[in-house]
């Protein structure tokens, strides 16, 4: 279950702390693909830094929840990092975890969005009641890209199934790159970017998840901004994952072939950002449901190239 | 007849006009309204014991407008019937009629604060705002204080899920009293205040309120500065519509042509910076012509400027306008159809996305555009693209209009001085700006000196296009839907 290895631990420790990068990288690139010199790519630091300095303040309708929720957020996404393994084997692995951490990244969900009805504001009811029907269809992609693979290997904890893929089969190969596809566009829906929801906006009435935390100060939103860049970079480390880079290549050329997928899926975030208007948001289920299928396709190759 | 034929700067003696029964004028206006006519100004000037009332609405045959009036006594009670239940595009106007004077349209469907929120509020009871009530109805207040760097207003949605039912618009939150103030100021400080009405219209606004003075005191400008005047004009136009495509772009989140809208608009101001000293052209335009004239170095630099403007916006508006995800956005949302643009009396920009023609510089011609014609084109589909599309065509056909102006500036004139202005006397001067019609209508009294000033942003008309245009759209698509009319709230509120 707990691994004792502490590289383990320390992976994990690192990954936490190069989170805001990733959202500094996208950023990076946006602009400069956008034709602006924009931030430099450490930028998000000190957006954290500066609201973690900043006095917390609390909307007089705000109840314990809105106190609670920031912690709960950033909590449950952190321990859901813990069930990956970063290199080293994952820090905490249990056969089943795969379902664990999906749920860990509802609960999380299920907070930020009790905390956004907390608030009784008419703008983040409605992100919430957004957050909540575009998450019904966010789900399944999670379960039939990750599901699909865990029929396929037979096994069912993050580390077992990315441990069970290899270059050689050619399966593998399709299955990986329709499962990378598909858990790019779970990061696309998943972390708020284009074109599901634009994080850049200022219309408050267009947002999905920065509408959320329109009440949110301080110390509370530093959580919340910290909380969504490891999102980012968690599903981006789930799809580079898929690769096996680690498994496959050993602990060096792994990591320089690893970190050059994060730089990849964050290059083709932001050429997504840059060159595609965002989604009516009437139109955004539709878009999920089009990941699900993907999903759904994986299945169908295995079921049909195991016949014979 | 109850009316009459005017044209614009037209110098109407109304110490020696003909003044009509409260019936008889309305008669005149609901008989023109009933044609076809679309109101250009309602507005009033108080006496000792009356209240005079003017209507202007656009005429009959080409250039002219028509002329309507009317006395209230002080003595009676004031009160006509409204004319807005039947001509939808007489609401604000009989709503600020009222708010200025007190003189009431009995039976008006709606009557609200146009900007003196405050003067509204009864016994201290907040301004009860229209309603729609249901099971799942909700409702959604937007401001006056927004999440971005924006004017302030206040916009009260009924909701059905994400759909809008509803939408009231609330401005006044800038209400200056600029009308109040200029009759008061010197003409140096008339001008600065002129300015200010609207910070991206100033040359619209600048450009009428001198060519009303120069009617009033019989001053005639130079065809030269006439020519210039029409290059500023484009100029503001080609920035402004420049910033209204950047703006559309940001808001689908397409982040390509938003920053290189908003780069080429850089350029655009940063000429009439080097130009004029600022970027909005402010202290350009002066009575009897324009502060700065264009010499050949000028010239030289505006060619550069435009020739990389139009080079590198061919690009853009190809990547903007023939990107599936964008057109996506930005067909059949916030469609506004030519009958009710019609009813709503919209002008401008907004008109001629729905199909009407309507362009002060084509329909009454005033200073260059006397000699040069423009092509004022329209779409029919009334929709967010139509209006962003035409921005783009307007962009075009203003920088082929400014190359033609600058390449064949007549030689320049000594500038003559501003007589006294007539007395007893009112001028209306017509300009088109970026978003449409402004109107400065201009009253002396019986010493030469400026008594009242009117002032009509063509916002005043197409605020109510925007709340027509949400309905029965996405909440999340009203950020668009505005953004493509692009309105002014310190124009509107003055």
């Amino acid at each position: 279950m707990v691994n004792p290895d502490p590289l383990s631990w320390l992976a994990w420790a690192l990954f936490l702390a190069s989170a805001p990068l990733l959202a500094g990288i996208v950023n990076k690139l946006k602009a400069r693909l956008s034709g602006r010199f924009g931030p430099a790519v450490f930028q998000p630091y000190s957006e954290l830094l500066r609201l973690a300095r900043k006095e917390t303040v609390y909307s007089t309708s705000a109840g314990f929840i809105s106190r609670l929720a920031p912690v709960i957020v950033w909590s449950t996404v952190a321990f859901a990092t813990l069930l990956l393994p970063l290199g080293r084997p994952a820090a905490v692995s249990f056969s089943g975890d795969i379902i664990l951490f999906a749920y860990l990244l509802a609960l999380g969900r299920f907070f930020q969005i009790l905390a956004a009805l907390d608030v009784a504001s008419s703008f983040e009811g409605m992100g919430a009641s957004r957050e909540a029907r575009f998450a019904v269809f966010a789900e399944p992609i999670f379960f039939f890209t990750i599901g699909s693979l865990a029929i396929v290997t037979r096994q069912y904890s993050f580390e077992t199934i990315l441990a069970g893929i290899s270059w050689g089969d050619p399966l593998f190969v399709v299955f990986v790159s329709v499962g990378m596809l598909s858990l790019f566009f779970l990061m696309m829906a998943e972390c708020s970017r284009m074109p599901v929801d634009d994080p850049n906006t200022h219309l408050e009435l267009t947002m999905i998840h920065e509408v959320m935390i329109l009440d949110a100060s301080g110390f509370d939103l530093m959580l919340y901004q910290y909380a969504a860049s490891l999102k980012l970079l968690l599903y981006a480390t789930l799809a580079a994952l898929l690769l096996n880079p680690f498994g496959v290549l050993g602990p060096a050329l792994g990591l320089l072939v690893f970190g050059a997928t994060l730089v990849a899926l964050a290059a083709a975030l932001a050429l997504i950002e840059t060159l595609m208007a965002r989604f009516r948001l009437v139109l955004v289920p539709q878009f999920l449901l089009f990941a699900t299928a993907i999903g759904v396709l994986n299945i169908l190759i295995f079921t049909f190239s195991r016949q014979p | 007849m109850t009316w009459r034929e005017i044209k614009p700067l037209e110098l109407i003696r109304f110490d020696e006009e003909r003044w009509f029964s409260v019936d008889e004028w309305l008669a005149a206006t609901r008989e023109l309204l009933a044609s076809g006519a679309r109101p250009v100004a309602l507005f009033s000037q108080e006496t000792d014991d009356c209240q005079r009332v003017w209507t202007i609405l656009t005429g009959r045959s080409a250039g002219r407008l028509c002329l309507t009036n009317t006395v209230f006594f002080l003595k009676d009670r004031r009160a006509y019937p409204s004319l807005s239940a039947d001509f939808p595009c007489m609401d604000y106007f009989e709503c600020e009629l009222y708010e200025q004077t007190g003189i009431e349209p009995d039976g008006h469907p709606w009557l609200r604060p146009v900007r003196s929120l405050n003067r509204w509020r009864k016994n201290g009871a907040p301004y009860a705002f229209y309603s729609v009530e249901g099971e799942e109805v909700h409702e959604v207040g937007v401001g006056p204080v927004h999440t971005g760097v924006i004017e302030p207003g206040h916009f009260r949605f009924q909701c059905h899920g994400e759909e809008i039912l509803h939408l009231e618009i609330q401005l006044g939150y800038q209400h200056r009293g600029v009308t109040e103030l200029l009759p008061r100021q010197k003409l140096s400080q008339q001008l600065v205040l002129v300015e200010s009405i609207a910070g991206d219209s100033v040359i619209a606004n600048t450009t009428a309120f001198c060519s009303g003075l120069e009617a009033l005191g019989g001053m005639s400008v130079s065809l030269r500065e006439q020519a210039i005047r029409g290059v500023a004009a484009e100029l503001e136009r080609v920035a402004m519509h420049l910033s209204t495509l950047s703006g559309i772009a940001t808001d689908i989140g397409f982040a390509m042509p938003a920053a290189a809208f908003g780069a080429l608009r850089t350029g655009v101001i940063n000429l009439i910076a080097e130009i004029c000293g600022s970027r909005f052209g402010r202290g350009w335009i002066i009575p009897g012509g324009v502060r700065f004239d264009l010499d050949s170095a000028l010239i030289e630099n505006v060619r550069r400027v435009l020739d990389e403007v139009i080079t590198k916006f061919s690009d853009i508006e190809a990547l903007l306008f023939n990107s599936p995800s964008a057109l996506a956005r930005l067909e059949e949302t916030g469609v506004v159809i030519e009958e009710q643009a019609r009813a709503a009396g919209l002008v401008g920009l907004a008109a001629r996305a729905s199909g009407i023609p309507c362009d002060v510089r084509a329909d009454f011609p005033y200073g260059i555009y006397r000699y040069s014609s423009v092509v004022s084109p329209t779409l029919d589909s009334g929709d967010v693209y139509a209006r962003a599309k035409l921005r783009a065509v307007e962009i075009r056909n203003s920088v082929q209009f400014l190359v033609e102006q600058i390449e064949n500036l007549p030689a320049s004139k000594p500038k003559n001085s501003l007589k006294e202005l007539a007395k007893n006397s009112f001028v209306i001067a017509l300009t088109e700006g970026h978003r449409g019609e402004v109107a400065h209508i201009m009253i002396t009294d019986a010493n030469s000196n400026l008594s009242k000033v009117f002032i009509k942003d063509p916002s005043f008309h197409n605020w109510t296009g925007v709340a027509l245009a949400v309905r029965e759209n996405g909440i999340s698509d009203f950020p668009l839907c505005n953004k493509s009319f692009d309105l002014c709230y310190a124009g509107y509120d003055l």
